[in-house]
Parts: C-alpha cells; structure tokens; sequence
C-alpha cells in the first residue's frame, strides 16, 4: 500500500515539500475514512427503508411510481 | 508617507478601506493533505482564499479543512461547522465534525470550486470562516453553504485541505483585507 502523501506549500519561500504523512495524521485520516463509511451505510439504509415504505403503500394504492407521479405533478 | 518596497506592493490607495491585496497564488498537486504555510500573519485580521478547478481522486468525497502552525495541522476537536447543501439542512452528525470544518461533499473528479472567507487566523481569538462550495458532480451535483469556527485562541499562520477519501489537489489564489 503507498502512504498518503502531504504537500506543503510555504507562500513566503515558495518552497514546495511533499512527504509522507505522519503517524499521528494517518490515524486522524484513517478515522475520518471510517467516519465517512458509517455515514454512507446508514445513509443507503435509511433510503432503502424509505423506498421500501414508499413501494409498500403504491402496492396498497395499487398504483405504479409514474402513475403516483402523475396525480401528484 | 515614505514607503519601504514591501510596503508599496501592499498600500492601500487614500480614501479606499478593506481592500482586498494579493498574498499568494500557485498550484497544489494532489495529495491526501495539502498544506498552504506561512499564509496568514499578523498583517492582516481577515483573508479571502479562492480554491478553483479542485480535484478530486473519486466521486462524492467530501472536503475538510484545518488550521496549524509550522506545518503542522491542530487536530484537537474544537472545531465547529454549520450549514445548508442545496436546500437541505446539514445534519450535525456528519457535518460538525469537531476535528475538522466541513466545506465542501458530493464532489465531482474535476472543476470543483470553494470560496472562502476567514477570520482572525492569525490573532489571539477565535478563528471564524464561512465559505461557498461548489461540486461539479454531474450526478446530484451540490452547493454547500457553512459557517464555523476553530474554537481555540491560537494563532495559526497554516491552512490544511484532504478529503474523507483519496487525494485532493488545486490551483488557489490568497487575499488579505487591508484593516484601514
């Protein structure tokens, strides 16, 4: 696996470094990757269960999407 | 008024208050953390710093931001973001996230954009931003409107960019406010 890279950009010398990031900054990193894959797994199961919801009651209307759709509009 | 030669590159035309003077420009490669260093001084309370044609290694990363010093990013959870994408309300669990201000989500490959304005980076208070985002994604592309804070009264003279995933790189363009 290549570690994640930083680039450092000095304004005053416009001098331009990249090195490997830190420890301490690949667990902040790492953390907030994990973060950011909770959120979208909860985030496709809320919409999943409001797509099933919203499936649930067009079967009871007996009406498709696009026929909802259409008395809505 | 004598003039030292810094001082005539930054002066301020009589009669014309907070005008905007050019700081620093250039191009960041892409990287899992790009650092602009030695930006913010005591010069200036308030900055202007314009992020264009940012990239990003996937779709629908979103984009976080960070102050520090001598290169270094604080990462203590003091940091504190609000805000609205698109007409949605931004929901604190995934946007304050304490050890970053949130500025940008659902970001395309290319062309993204963020303008943003920031508050007393340099001074012995609180450091403030607000901040306009625009994600070029074609698929449920996003305008991302916040404010924050940095929570802390040190003076930061870094900025730090990364996304929740992949590398993040950008051409920017850094302004100060004159204070008179």
């Amino acid at each position: 696996m290549t570690t994640p890279q930083i680039t450092i950009h000095d304004a005053i010398t416009g001098e331009i470094i990249t090195r490997a990031i830190n420890s301490a900054e690949l667990a902040q990193l790492e953390a907030d990757k994990a973060q950011t894959e909770k959120t979208a797994k909860a985030k496709e199961k809320a919409d999943k269960a409001l797509a099933d919801k919203r499936q649930t009651i067009l079967d009871r209307l007996g009406l498709t999407a696009d026929e909802f759709q259409t008395l809505v509009g | 008024m004598a003039y030292t030669s810094s001082q005539v590159v930054q002066a301020v035309p009589t009669g014309i208050n907070s005008a905007l003077v050019y700081i620093a420009s250039g191009t960041a490669t892409s990287a899992a953390s790009v650092a602009l260093t030695n930006i913010f001084s005591a010069t200036y309370t308030n900055y202007k710093l314009i992020l264009s044609d940012i990239t990003s290694t996937n779709d629908l990363a979103d984009m976080y931001m960070q102050f520090g010093t001598s290169a270094t990013a604080d990462t203590a959870a003091t940091y504190n973001s609000n805000g609205v994408a698109a007409s949605s309300a931004l929901a604190n669990t995934r946007y304050n996230l304490a050890t970053y201000n949130f500025v940008g989500r659902n970001m395309g490959t290319t062309n993204n954009y963020l303008d943003l304005e920031i508050n007393s980076p340099n001074l012995a208070s609180r450091t403030y931003f607000s901040s306009r985002f625009f994600s070029n994604r074609s698929a449920g592309a996003e305008t991302v409107l916040m404010v924050g804070n940095k929570a802390t009264n040190t003076q930061y003279t870094d900025i730090f960019f990364s996304l929740s995933s992949d590398n993040v790189g950008f051409k920017y363009q850094l302004y100060g406010y004159a204070n008179s």
